[in-house]
């Protein structure tokens, strides 16, 4: 059982702060005998139960944080349902032998903010594949730009980030994580920008 | 800063007019340079959230590592007392042993393997075929059952250790397998099977209320007794069989 209720958990997980990583500590933990039930009903392996486990949490964090957890269902009933679509994957994926064979856009993709049209005409640029390597030039981008890039990409405010990483304002960490992003960028290569 | 960095961002951060973002969609479609520059910026922000679920996986990682470890340590304790209260019963057995004899005499309760005989020939003179696909390891569980149920227990034992090897069709191989010792009076081996499989960490475990019936069913010097302990553990702590396990305890 979760230490608190759902509703202290989305509160505290929207409340942000530094509090924020108790609420996600909680939720892991509220939810932790899925995993069982998942090696039991799915015949999968412990570790995968865990990795899946692991992902239906991040992306019920993903979801509260982005105001897109509307509540219909309580947060172990979304749990549950999200786990099971996420073990039933495994599963298939372990019979067909098709596992690691998805290279498909993610469904959290950016991508998918873009209307249907731009979408398209965008979607076929990143199939090209030309930038790869990400996770390599992320780590060479430096410890305090990556910082502040995830701690936005988390979902946390420019001023929230400013008090965590002690910099003057909010308006500082907007300019430091656009410069942070424009390096990225030139280090991905063939930057002909756009004036 | 670049201009057109802030102008992507601005979009997707949602800081833009319903014109301007009409603007931005049209542009995606019509400009191919700043689609590229659009399409970059994705890649970057799609991999910073990769990046990001990678970090909190290892932090669960830990934090499943720390609750596995608290829960090994809980067991531990609760093997600890089960030693001692094991101490206990077989002092308090030895005391009290005129006295039930003299109590069994007396008062014939009903006996524990006719219990178990009832329960065993209920429950286990078919196993259920599993549910799902039958590809693998299923649809050699299903043989095993098939061949369980057409009472060829040679053949079902032969299945199961088989599978009582593959770490997904485990938990059930070895509860068939000691089913199947059971029925077929190999009480030893089953209680053996019973005891892997009640060590298991499962969502739904019978191993030790099925290692109580063979108990009851074997009927040798102590074997009641011991029975009536996992009984109480079962219903004490809720387990697969509590509901039979609290109407035998009071029985027996």
């Amino acid at each position: 059982m979760a230490l608190h209720s759902d509703t202290e958990i989305i509160e505290g997980l929207k409340r942000g702060g530094s509090q924020r990583r108790i609420f996600e500590r909680d939720l892991y933990q509220g939810y932790f005998y899925l995993i069982s039930h998942g090696i039991k009903k799915y015949n999968i392996t412990a570790e995968d139960a865990a990795s899946a486990y692991s992902d239906t949490i991040i992306s019920i964090i993903d979801q509260i944080i982005a105001n897109r957890f509307e509540g219909r269902s309580a947060l172990k009933s979304y749990a549950y349902q999200i786990f099971s679509n996420k073990c039933v994957d495994l599963f298939r994926k372990d019979t067909t032998n098709k596992r690691k064979a998805d290279h498909g856009t993610a469904l959290d993709s950016l991508v998918f903010e873009l209307p249907d049209k731009a979408r398209t005409a965008i979607q076929q640029i990143i199939a090209k594949d030309e930038w790869r390597n990400m996770m390599q030039k992320l780590q060479e981008l430096g410890e305090k730009c990556k910082q502040v890039l995830l701690f936005f990409e988390d979902g946390y405010s420019d001023k929230e980030i400013a008090g965590f990483m002690e910099y003057n304002s909010a308006e500082v960490v907007k300019t430091s994580r656009l410069r942070c992003l424009d390096k990225l960028r030139k280090m991905m290569g063939t930057n002909d920008i756009v004036k | 800063m670049s201009d057109l960095m802030s102008y992507i961002a601005s979009y997707f951060e949602g800081s833009l007019t319903a014109g301007e973002r009409a603007l931005f969609e049209e542009r995606c479609v019509s400009d191919p340079e700043f689609a590229r520059e659009v399409a970059a910026y994705i890649v970057m922000r799609d991999s910073l959230k990769q990046a990001l679920a990678g970090q909190k996986r290892n932090e669960f990682a830990g934090l499943y590592e720390e609750i596995k470890g608290g829960e090994q340590v809980k067991n531990a304790e609760g093997r600890k007392s089960y030693y001692l209260f094991k101490n206990f019963v077989w002092y308090a057995a030895a005391a009290c042993i005129g006295l039930i004899a003299t109590w069994l005499i007396f008062f014939r309760s009903p006996e524990p393997e006719d219990l178990a005989q009832e329960y065993v020939a209920t429950n286990f003179s078919t196993l259920s075929t599993t549910m799902g696909g039958v590809t693998g390891s299923k649809k050699d569980m299903q043989q095993g059952i098939a061949a369980f149920n057409e009472k060829q227990y040679k053949k079902a034992l032969q299945v199961f250790q088989t599978l009582s090897t593959d770490s997904a069709a485990r938990p059930e191989a070895v509860k068939n397998l000691g089913i199947t010792y059971l029925v077929t009076g190999d009480h030893s081996n089953a209680i053996r099977q019973f005891d892997v499989l009640a060590k298991m960490d499962l969502y739904v475990n019978p191993g030790l209320f099925y290692k109580a019936v063979v108990l009851m069913k074997r009927g040798q010097d102590g074997d009641r007794v011991m029975a009536k302990k996992y009984l109480k553990q079962v219903a004490d702590r809720d387990l697969a069989g509590s509901k039979e396990a609290k109407v035998w305890l009071e029985k027996l």
